[in-house]
């Protein structure tokens, strides 16, 4: 009895104390809780304010609150004048680190003005990281080909700062969506003029040539219904980017990304190529006349030798081998592949000489850390001459790079086997 | 007599409050709480705003813990503490998000982490849980200060070498216009370092080897200070027992 009256009183102690500390908790955030929701409030539209030159504080009317969506308010940001000056727009986002709150405004030309962390309970030095490093490269990219270019440069963060800044991705994602429906597009534009039923478009490959990047173009299933290959060309000063889009076997077309401030002559140039439009890309050479005209011509025409030298592998790792010619003989083979490296799936580059003998390899693009996947450029660089690769210590040459070695191991292994399967023979 | 008594009392207080500045500093002494003596020390009034918060939770859950000391059951008292001493750092949050939102946002999550600080979990449980609810006040609010006092040593140091300044008014409403006390504006040595969390580690370090180098010279001084002592006594002994042979040799002659 004595043992059952003493849990009853321990009981009861536990009760009453929880029961007190539930209320005076309760008691303080229902008295605070105007004050709070102010605060945070005047946090936001400093935000907003900061972000827009010559912003006033919006009214009622230009604050929408969104549903089903990681972004939860759009605001309509105006000058003193009533005149748009672009939208804000509030998300939030929660992982098991806490909860973070974040602001991304976009101007009338569909670029990112700024992302603001606004209020974060997620570990501090990680967010920290996030507003030092990764926000500020977003500033200014047009919301129709982001590139987060998210890396762990700050070794030890993969997993964590990631986790943040994958809200803040959500989060900007959101908001380009909501955008897409306010702004003009030139990007998404120019591909449905180059495949009608476009959807989405990632970046697959990126080049240091006359084209710099090759785009997936996809349909709402994610089936690939193009390859797109941007051109960005100068003129006056002002760089135009074209579009040039190939299937498998043909030549689209191509176009340009005719934002606002683009000549119209450039943007009129590119009808000089509509006599070329799905056509066998084998032998095709552009036939036209003018200035711009021809400044397009020559970069088609590199991108054009481009694809005819391409082979398309999509197996054991590789995309596809580009044969590269000295005059009518072979100079060597440059392979592309990808494979998972240590905080997400690394393209590279190898390079195989006329023979087959390994040359170089290079990051095409890498999430890995870049203190740990550089110096494999140098170890596995003393392969160089040779035609096969054996896995030993160049694959972990820096510690923590195991990953990221395995991956290039892979890749150039492949490489090697698809050599000796199929261009040691021709 | 009675009044012998209540002037002990007095000093005993006193000397309750006063422990924690300096002969018990929880920092400084025990090294406790050096989470948020690493974490949010980059500048004088972060430090002063995380010590202001500790010495209300250290104040009132010593208070509360002490005034039903005597309820709670002996099996259950640390979850008993940990409930209390994490109601007041809600309760606490929730006021800084209100009243002074700036230093909520500084601090961050180092508020709620407030309830995993030693040093209030272990005054509850060495001092509140024992005496009564006077004492346990004012040993709560002696020991915050010492913390508090700590703490803006530790962000003074850290603050000035990283940015040659000293800042009010930030993320305290000190004023109604954020200035600074000290700026130096020439200031060309900044150490950023010192305002991350190295800086934290190093400044702490440094500042336990002068306090220990202190501790240790005023040591040796009481210690050559006893030693002078004992010599005196040995020779005032000594000089006495020849006092006393002189005077025995002269009654005998």
């Amino acid at each position: 009895m004595d043992n059952l009256l003493s849990k009853l009183k321990t009981a009861a102690v536990l009760l009453i104390i929880g029961a007190v500390s539930g209320l005076a908790i309760f008691g303080t955030h229902t008295l605070t809780e105007d004050r709070r929701e102010e605060n945070r409030r005047m946090a936001q539209l400093a935000i907003y304010l900061d972000m827009f030159d010559g912003a006033v504080t919006p009214s009622d009317d230009d604050i929408v609150a969104i549903e089903d969506s990681s972004v939860k308010e759009m605001v309509t940001m105006r000058d003193s004048s009533g005149n748009i000056l672009g939208y804000a727009f509030r998300g939030e986002g929660r992982i098991s680190h806490g909860d973070i709150t974040v602001i991304v405004g976009i101007d009338l030309d569909g670029n990112i003005i700024d992302v603001q962390i606004a209020d974060s309970t997620q570990t501090p030095s990680y967010v920290q990281a996030l507003r030092d490093h990764y926000l500020p490269r977003l500033r200014s990219q047009s919301i129709v080909a982001m590139d987060y270019g998210f890396t762990d440069e700050l070794a030890g963060t993969s997993a964590s700062a990631g986790m943040s800044f994958g809200n803040v991705r959500r989060i900007i994602e959101d908001a380009r969506f909501i955008a897409a429906d306010f702004l003009s597009d030139p990007v998404m534009e120019a591909y449905e003029r180059l495949a009608p039923d476009v959807a989405s478009f990632d970046t697959f490959v990126v080049f240091d040539r006359a084209f710099t990047e090759e785009q997936l173009i996809k349909d709402d299933d994610g089936n690939i219904l193009a390859y797109a290959y941007l051109m960005p060309l100068e003129f006056d000063g002002e760089t135009v980017t074209y579009v040039a889009a190939y299937t498998e076997t043909e030549f689209i077309g191509i176009t340009v990304f005719a934002f606002d401030d683009v000549p119209q002559d450039a943007i009129d140039a590119v009808e000089a190529f509509e006599g070329y439009w799905n056509s066998d890309f084998n032998g095709l050479t552009f036939d036209v006349d003018g200035e711009i005209e021809n400044t397009i011509a020559t970069a088609l025409t590199e991108l054009n030798t481009f694809v005819e030298n391409r082979t398309w592998i999509n197996a054991n790792d590789l995309d596809y081998v580009e044969t590269r010619y000295d005059g009518d003989d072979v100079s060597g083979y440059w392979f592309i592949g990808r494979k998972m490296g240590y905080n997400g799936v690394n393209v590279l580059e190898v390079l195989l000489d006329e023979n087959g003998a390994f040359d170089h390899f290079a990051y095409n693009q890498s999430p890995d850390t870049p203190d740990f996947r550089n110096p494999l450029i140098d170890a596995f660089g003393a392969y160089s001459g040779q035609t096969e690769i054996t896995q030993n210590e160049a694959e972990d040459a820096w510690s923590g790079a195991t990953f990221t070695g395995e991956s290039v191991y892979a890749i150039i292994s492949a490489a090697f086997q698809y050599f000796a399967d199929t261009l040691g023979d021709e | 007599m009675a009044k012998t008594k209540n002037v002990k009392k007095e000093m005993s207080r006193l000397a309750n409050f006063t422990k924690g500045f300096f002969k018990e500093n929880p920092v400084f002494v025990f090294l406790l709480g050096l989470c948020p003596a690493l974490a949010v020390t980059g500048t004088v009034e972060a430090s002063l705003g995380m010590g202001i918060l500790v010495i209300f939770v250290l104040t009132s859950s010593n208070v509360v813990v002490s005034l039903i000391r005597k309820w709670i059951p002996h099996q259950i008292r640390v979850p008993s503490y940990i409930v209390i001493i994490s109601t007041f750092v809600t309760i606490v949050g929730l006021l800084t998000e209100a009243y002074a939102y700036a230093l909520h946002g500084e601090l961050g999550i180092f508020i709620p982490l407030i309830v995993v600080n030693c040093l209030i979990l272990g005054r509850a449980e060495s001092y509140a849980s024992k005496n009564k609810v006077h004492d346990a006040a004012i040993d709560g609010f002696g020991m915050g200060l010492g913390f508090l006092g700590a703490l803006v040593v530790i962000g003074f140091f850290r603050e000035f070498l990283s940015t040659g300044a000293i800042a009010y008014g930030v993320y305290l409403p000190l004023a109604e216009t954020p200035g600074s006390i000290i700026n130096i504006d020439s200031y060309v040595f900044s150490m950023d370092a010192f305002g991350q969390a190295p800086g934290g580690f190093l400044v702490i370090g440094l500042l336990l080897g002068i306090f220990n180098f202190v501790a240790i010279l005023k040591r040796n001084k009481k210690e050559r200070e006893r030693q002078r002592m004992i010599e005196e006594k040995k020779r005032q002994a000594l000089e006495r027992k020849r006092q006393k042979a002189k005077e025995k040799a002269g009654a005998n002659a």
